[in-house]
């Protein structure tokens, strides 16, 4: 998934409340900084990539592995437990959004390397144009992304945030 | 692709949007035209992929990526 992670990102902000045992509202700033800064994390694997400081076959391996979520919310827990639990949430969804692609997601790492995908689109690389564009040939990512940005809608519908204010 | 995949998109995307008007909305709170529209505009999204279901192009380019392997070293 790649744009889908923006509408999943506020709809897991969306829930926040539910998440968090109320310590976080809805669509707050503080739900939709902590919801992206966690769902985007594990893809920040490509900037030593791009800093030529790792090699290709890195992007997709420890930062998408449960034991990474785990030690983010690990470290996080004595400062906020809201911040917490909603960054775990993310993380754990990022990695369900990352599994319909090909390349497949090491979750049990360092238990093993086998790599967890249902292979609804083929991967076609972590960062560039041509990935954007290869993405977007196949037809599950558009069901499912699109389906992030509407389901997006509905719950910005459901909460009467904007454009839904009456 | 298809000419007929943006037209069946419209389509797919006319059934979605009432399936949610049908399921989701709150009765004393009905959806507006404006809305509808955003609504309609929105499930063109998916309904661009469940149209791409039913085209060959989208299942060749899946299958020409999946013989690539993006991770492998590059030789210098």
């Amino acid at each position: 998934m790649q744009l889908g992670h923006v509408a999943v990102s506020f709809i897991i902000s969306s829930y926040a409340p539910q998440i968090t045992g109320g310590a976080m509202q809805a669509f707050s700033l503080e739900s939709i900084l902590v919801a992206f800064g966690a769902h985007w994390l594990p893809n920040l694997d490509v900037i030593p990539i791009k800093l030529g400081w790792a090699k290709d076959s890195f992007h997709c391996t420890w930062s998408h592995s449960l034991i990474f979520a785990f030690a983010v919310a690990l470290i996080l827990l004595p400062f906020n437990s809201a911040w917490a639990a909603l960054a775990l949430v993310s993380l754990i969804i990022h990695y369900l959004a990352d599994m319909p692609s090909s390349v497949g997601l090491p979750l049990l790492m360092p238990f093993t390397n086998k790599r967890f995908t249902i292979n609804l689109w083929a991967d076609t690389g972590h960062s560039g144009w041509d990935a954007l564009i290869g993405t977007y040939v196949q037809a599950w990512t558009w069901i499912l992304e699109g389906g992030a940005f509407v389901f997006l809608f509905v719950r910005m519908y459901q909460l009467g945030v904007w454009p839904f204010i009456s | 692709m298809l000419p007929r995949t943006p037209v069946l998109a419209m389509f797919f995307a006319m059934i979605i949007a009432i399936l949610i008007v049908l399921i989701f909305e709150i009765p004393g709170r009905p959806f507006t035209i404006r809305l509808a529209i955003w609504l309609y505009t929105l499930s063109l999204l998916p309904g661009m992929g469940i149209a791409m279901l039913f085209d060959p192009a989208p299942r060749e380019a899946k299958e020409r990526f999946l013989k690539i392997n993006f991770y492998e070293e590059k030789k210098s």
